[in-house]
């Protein structure tokens, strides 16, 4: 019998630093998902008028640049999921560097 | 920030498809001369500018992996309107980047209103995210390819 898939670990999170997901906040995360073995995303959960992407649009936790690339701006609620062994680490571990505001000060 | 948008910032003369500095700093410098060459920023203001963007590489390497960097300045002093300058360097440069591999193409980001920074660094990630478009980039020969492709690529992703 192959082994049940099991429910990702969803964690909603905001960003809080007032210049957004910029490359800094971006590498911080990827090198911190990285840590875990866990399949690590951030999905956009909304995103303003204008936006260049979608809401639901999903970035490899792991890699910097999918990061970037979502041009998450402050205020914008991001939904991270996890799957995989150390996944409720993993989750516990991006959101506190959400909340945290990145150790960023004056960011 | 519109295909359009972010085109206008980066305009052709902005464009290098063949770096040849050396090291980090040299190549800064190449792109901030593009600036100076086009009349975009005074001669004068290229030494603020390149220590503008050292300081911001000093805090922690804008080598974001995949052989790219995005050296910029958030809030210049310096460019009335934000500029991108794009590089492209066959041989790759030690950029200090996160993956330790060498960078081979550079986009210099110097933003007026560091409202526009974040979705142009955005906008690059995408087309840097995407392995066949990046290397299709390091492809073009002039920089008016450069130009066309860049225009081409962001307006063909995204949803506005």
């Amino acid at each position: 019998m192959s082994e049940a898939a099991t429910d990702p670990i969803i964690r909603r999170v905001e960003v809080r630093n007032r210049a957004g997901l910029h490359a800094r906040p971006a590498t911080m995360l990827s090198l911190k998902a990285k840590e875990y073995d866990a399949e690590v995303e951030l999905v956009l959960v909304e995103v303003p008028d204008n936006h260049h992407l979608e809401a639901g649009t999903r970035a490899d936790a792991k890699n910097s640049i999918e990061l970037i690339s979502l041009g998450a701006p402050f205020g914008t609620a991001l939904d991270i999921e996890a799957s995989g062994a150390d996944a409720q680490g993993a989750v516990q571990a991006l959101a506190e560097l959400f909340e945290t505001c990145f150790g960023l000060e004056d960011d | 920030m519109s295909a359009t948008e972010i085109s206008q910032h980066c305009r052709a003369e902005h464009c290098l498809p063949a770096l040849t500095g050396e090291t980090k700093q040299e190549v800064i410098s190449e792109l901030i001369e593009s600036l100076v060459a086009s009349g975009a920023i005074d001669e004068e203001q290229a030494p603020e500018l390149f220590g503008e963007i050292l300081a911001r590489e000093e805090e922690a390497t804008t080598g974001i992996g995949k052989g790219i960097a995005m050296p910029h300045a958030r809030r210049s002093e310096v460019v009335g309107e934000t500029q991108i300058v794009v590089g492209l360097h066959a041989e790759g440069i030690d950029f200090e980047a996160t993956d330790g591999a060498p960078v081979h193409v550079v986009f210099l980001i110097a933003a007026a209103d560091p409202e526009e920074y974040l979705p142009i660094a955005a906008r690059i990630a995408q087309i840097a995210r995407d392995d066949v478009e990046m290397k299709a980039l390091q492809r073009q020969t002039t920089a008016k390819r450069i130009h066309k492709f860049l225009a081409e690529s962001w307006s063909s992703c995204g949803a506005s």
